[in-house]
């Protein structure tokens, strides 16, 4: 039987989270390309429900680690713990998201076990011939796609870019195997202790959740403009609107940095996308670019956001903005 | 303290994308002539934190750069910024060597120069954009890595890495000597003085191969790598824009929202 | 490190590279200051250096600088409607040592001398742009950096045309529209092969073609096209003043020169590898700093407006060299006799009287005048182009001697009279 593909999970309340799903769609993929298995990994305190939950997403089988969460411990401890799990199960591939974790693990992952990784994929595919990994990413800030080949002879570490595929949709009626394994020896000289986590208080949706994200830019100009987007987002979008920022918003303190889109971001794909006082940049829009309808203010007729965009309108914010809000209100009252 | 800093020279991530020609035959993103490379703007980050824990706490910079010729000018430039030492990393056996060979032979430098407590690298190189090398090299030396980190302080004397994550940030105290990836979200990046470009000028920057620091010949270059690069193409451009042009932008937005609503966007 | 230089450079064009390569390889202490990230990285010309004075400083330079074809061929055009006529003179001994000219690209150029000086001894800080002259009472000593005080004997203003050390040295005020002309260029590459083959050249030689007429839709100024290895520089050169009092923009001139039938199906399939836009000073004379030097300064190159445009050519780069190396000879002795002063100092403009750059620029004195003259791009081209059409066409009526057309041509609308023929003869005898 060929090694099987292995896609990290990650939970939040005990719940398989989006971006996960995601994995297990592309690992799912992957797996029936190969004619190999899927497993999942869960960790967490009681993973039982999520490895219940991984196996209607697609996994055959389900590996159950009790253990503090990612963000309640250290990279050394989940690199530890994937590292003994791989040991174990010995797959040919290991999926991870870009997320906190990916990007702290994935690549002690591959160093400690004599492998490849690849970070930051869009899309991994089998080449059925040679059995190598194709691996998809967007480099040189989004200004170029490179195809990354890695073969089977050692195991392959990926990393995918959230929002890359579509999630898995549930199948109740799918079977698999839950096996739980130890978690590894707790590290008697650790080199690093986690102090303290602190989450920023986000008001209403979050921007990855939201299906209307007005977004401000340097254009903007200062926190107050901002007060002018929250009003389109909460006309246009309700409980499913947002507020988000390009870097310039976020670096010059006008709003939190957690709002920030593109490619060191937040990857989203909204159904409607409003570019408010932004330019356009390849790092910010490789963050929405995948939004179903881009819309562009832009006060000057030359930004590159009208070569992203759907529907563009030259102006001031300032007056369009207030107009926008004014006549989405009309039609819906309407 | 002792603080090596890992810097590259890239062509510049905000040249507008009509200057990245991507050459899908050969595989490669063709410069632009006369158009100078500068610093990963990640790693000028992380020689600011390095100046900025130096100013506190003492100590020696040294700044490492593997590459062509290119790479002495990121040496240079990290001393005109006040690192104190530098040393560029030059091989044709160093060509085409994947993150993983990269690790190797900083590591194997970094062994050269001798102590270290704080070993600081950009969260990515924003050319091929991985992250990959940081958390390798940490491997490679044997120390631990903390990612995205926009803050180092010393505490009583423990230190402490403050890092990005998710909708918040993590506090860990960290045991040195240790790595760090440097985020975005740490301090912006001071100019060159005038006194510290010439200083940095007159400096002679020793060029190291791979026999000066003992890299391992079957681990470098590109016969080593086992990622392949099969594929290089230019991004499709996919939308078409609408612009929505009226007397007054009033009347602009009274059409968009219209255009929006049969969209379906926001009912 | 409070350390005092023998001399600092602003700028390294080649009015720079020339001054501080001749200064230190006498041994003074020079310090070079470059705002581009590297010598050459936002600089421009149309493409060829001229004249053997680069020889002088490298002797057979072509051997090491980064070259690209010695200019061979020049072709003079006038352009009108969609016709073009033409002069080309070609000679071998262009493609023969010392050579005449070199068609080069400025950012290897001038990364090539910057090298060069810094192997001669100077330190050329790249990256640091000169912000303001540091006084000591009346005399320049240093330049302001970086923020830090860099102090020197000497401080050579080489900051090109728009010299703001110059105009801070009090040597000069703003510049005119009306005495500088805008540049932009195109750089078009091509496979290997084609460039030799769309332009009929033989043994690496290479062509300098200047147009004038309806290029400019008439403004004053002119088109361009030199070869390089494989690729074209494309650009006009028009007068600012006129840009601006007609509303054009020089790169909306550029694309109309592009489609030109004369020109393009030379540039078809031309891949644009570099667009870059510049300000040349071509008043000459009239525009000069009266004084070249104040104490403890001195002003070289396109900083002091040392450019000819004679519409025939257009030349800077040589005029930099030579008068940077001229300020170089006075900074010799300046620092033989340990005295900066004006008056010691003076002794620059001396050299460069006796030389050729002066020379030239007086000889060519009335050229900035006369290139005013409206109708050389538009009723002389157009008048040369009908006759020309008329001569060669052969549409089965009987016919008519030569003397006949032309006499029918001054006659239409907007037609030169003779006597404006005779006067822009006259005038153009006495200025080029
Ligand atoms: C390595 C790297 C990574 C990066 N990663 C990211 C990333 O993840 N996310 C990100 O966002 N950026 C990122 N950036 C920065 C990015 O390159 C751009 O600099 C940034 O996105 C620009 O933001 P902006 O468009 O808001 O601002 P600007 O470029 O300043 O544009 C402001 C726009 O607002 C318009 N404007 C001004 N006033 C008004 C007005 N009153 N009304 C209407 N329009 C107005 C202007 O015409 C202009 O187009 C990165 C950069 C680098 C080098
Ligand atoms: C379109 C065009 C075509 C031309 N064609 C030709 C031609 O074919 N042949 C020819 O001989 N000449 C030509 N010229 C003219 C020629 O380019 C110039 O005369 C020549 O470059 C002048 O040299 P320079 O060293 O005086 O000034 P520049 O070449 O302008 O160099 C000035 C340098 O100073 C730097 N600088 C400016 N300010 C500062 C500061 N404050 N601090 C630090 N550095 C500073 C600049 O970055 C630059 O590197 C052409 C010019 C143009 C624009
Ligand atoms: N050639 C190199 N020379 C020095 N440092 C490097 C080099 N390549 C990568 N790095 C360091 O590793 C970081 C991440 O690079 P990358 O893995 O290529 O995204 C960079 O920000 C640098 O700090």
């Amino acid at each position: 039987m060929t090694k099987g593909i292995l896609v990290c999970a990650e939970t939040a309340d005990g719940k398989i989270t989006a971006t996960t799903r995601e994995l297990l769609h592309a690992g799912r993929d992957l797996a029936d390309a190969a004619g190999s298995a899927l497993a999942a990994l869960v960790t967490g305190k009681n993973p039982q429900e999520a490895a219940a939950e991984a196996i209607t997403l697609g996994a055959d089988t389900v590996y159950t680690v009790d253990a503090p969460s990612f963000v309640e411990s250290t990279p050394d401890y989940y690199a530890s713990l994937l590292v003994m799990t791989c040991r174990k199960t010995e797959p040919a591939v290991v999926i991870f998201g870009q997320t906190d974790l990916g990007r702290d693990v994935a690549p002690l992952l591959a160093a400690r076990s004599g492998g490849v990784a690849c970070m930051d994929c869009v899309r991994v595919a089998i080449d059925t011939q040679t059995r190598a990994l194709l691996q998809t990413r967007p480099v040189y800030g989004g200004n170029a796609m490179a195809v990354w080949s890695s073969g089977e002879e050692v195991l392959r570490v990926v990393a995918l870019r959230p929002r890359s595929y579509a999630a898995a949709e549930p199948d109740a009626t799918r079977q698999g195997e839950i096996v739980a394994l130890d978690p590894p020896d707790s590290d008697e000289s650790p080199r690093m202790e986690l102090l303290e986590t602190r989450k920023e208080d986000i008001q209403g949706v979050k921007i990855e959740d939201a299906r209307i994200v007005v977004s401000g830019g340097g254009g903007i100009g200062g926190p107050d403009g901002f007060k002018l987007l929250e009003e389109l987002a909460r006309v246009a979008g309700g409980a499913s609107g947002a507020v988000a920022a390009t870097r310039v918003p976020c670096d010059e303190g006008w709003v939190s940095h957690g709002i920030e889109v593109g490619q060191t971001g937040t990857i989203i794909t909204p159904d409607l996308y409003i570019a408010v006082g932004i330019s356009g940049a390849v790092q910010h829009m490789v963050g929405c670019a995948d939004s179903k309808v881009i819309v562009a203010i832009n006060r000057d007729p030359d930004a590159h956001i009208f070569q992203e965009a759907d529907f563009g309108i030259v102006g001031d914010y300032r007056q369009a903005v207030p107009a926008l809000t004014g006549a989405i209100k009309s039609i819906k009252g309407a | 303290m002792n603080i090596v800093v890992c810097v590259k020279q890239i062509l510049d991530p905000n040249l507008p994308p009509a200057k990245f020609k991507v050459d899908s035959k050969a595989r490669q993103i063709i410069p632009p002539e006369g158009i100078p490379l500068v610093m990963n703007p990640y790693d000028a980050q992380a020689v600011e934190m390095a100046l900025r824990l130096k100013e506190k706490n003492g100590g020696k910079i040294t700044a490492v750069s593997l590459g062509g010729p290119e790479a002495v000018s990121a040496v240079k430039y990290a001393l005109s910024l006040g690192a104190d030492e530098g040393v560029a990393l030059s091989d044709e056996a160093f060509f085409g060597s994947d993150s993983l060979a990269v690790a190797h032979i900083l590591g194997r430098a970094i062994r050269k120069i001798g102590a270290y407590d704080l070993v600081l690298c950009g969260r990515q190189a924003a050319d091929w954009d991985e992250g990959l090398t940081g958390p390798l090299l940490a491997e490679e030396l044997g120390i631990p890595v903390v990612n995205l980190v926009r803050d180092i302080e010393n505490v009583g004397g423990d230190w402490r890495f403050t890092r990005v994550i998710s909708g918040g940030e993590q506090v860990f105290a960290v045991f040195l000597p240790a790595l760090a990836t440097i985020t975005n979200e740490a301090p912006q990046t001071r100019l060159p003085t005038g006194w510290g470009i010439i200083s940095a000028n007159r400096k002679q920057i020793p060029v190291w191969n791979g026999g000066d620091i003992d890299v391992d010949p079957t681990r470098i270059g590109s016969a080593a790598a086992v990622r392949k690069l099969t594929a290089l193409t230019a991004p499709e451009r996919k939308r078409n824009c609408e612009m929505i042009s009226k007397e007054t932008v009033a009347e602009a937005a009274g059409t968009l929202a219209r255009r929006l609503g049969e969209t379906g966007a926001f009912l | 490190m409070l350390q005092e230089f023998d001399a600092i450079i602003v700028g390294a064009g080649p009015a720079g590279c020339a001054c501080a390569y001749s200064l230190a390889k006498t041994g003074l202490d020079v310090l070079v200051t470059e705002r581009g990230g590297f010598a050459g990285a936002k600089n421009m010309w149309g493409g060829a250096f001229y004249g053997p004075v680069l020889n002088e400083l490298f002797p057979e330079f072509w051997k090491e600088a980064p070259v690209e074809r010695p200019v061979t061929r020049h072709r003079y055009s006038l352009l009108s409607g969609e016709g073009c006529l033409s002069v080309d003179y070609a000679h071998p001994k262009f493609n023969r040592p010392p050579y005449n000219g070199f068609t080069m690209f400025r950012a290897k150029f001038d990364n090539w001398f910057a090298e060069k000086v810094q192997q001669a001894g100077a330190i050329v800080a790249t990256g640091l742009q000169a912000d303001d002259l540091l006084w000591d009472k009346n005399k320049v000593a240093g330049v302001r950096a970086g923020g830090d005080d860099l102090p020197a004997k000497v401080v050579i203003a080489c900051d090109g045309v728009n010299s703001m050390m110059a105009k801070k040295a009090g040597l000069r005020g703003e510049l005119q529209p009306q005495d500088i002309k805008q540049g932009v260029k195109e750089v078009l590459r091509f496979s290997p092969g084609v460039v030799e083959e769309r332009f009929n050249l033989q043994d690496g030689g290479g062509i300098d073609w200047e147009f004038i007429g309806d290029c400019t839709r008439g403004l004053p100024g002119g088109a361009f096209i030199y070869t390089n290895k494989e690729s074209l520089s494309v650009g006009v050169v028009v007068s600012l003043k006129s840009l601006i009092d007609q509303g054009v923009r020089a790169d909306d001139l550029l694309q109309d020169f592009k489609r030109h039938p004369a020109v393009a199906g030379l540039l078809e399939g031309g891949e644009l590898a570099e667009y870059s836009a510049h300000l040349i000073p071509v008043s000459g004379i009239a525009m000069m700093p009266s004084r070249l030097y104040a104490d403890g300064f001195l002003v070289a190159g396109d900083a002091a407006a040392l450019v000819l445009g004679t519409g025939l050519a257009l030349e800077g780069a040589n005029f930099a060299v030579a008068s940077g190396m001229a300020a170089a000879k006075t900074v010799i002795k300046a620092k033989q006799a340990s005295d900066f002063s004006a008056v010691t100092l003076s002794s620059y403009q001396k050299l460069l009287e006796e030389g050729f750059v002066m020379k030239d620029l007086k000889t060519h004195r009335l050229a900035p005048h006369f290139l005013e003259n409206e109708r050389i791009y538009t009723a002389w081209p157009k008048f040369a182009c009908n006759l020309a059409e008329k001569v060669f066409t052969s549409d089965g009526e009987p016919r008519r001697k030569t003397w006949e057309l032309l006499k029918d041509e001054m006659k239409g609308e907007g037609a030169v009279s003779f006597a404006q023929m005779a006067k822009d003869l006259f005038e153009a005898g006495r200025a080029l």
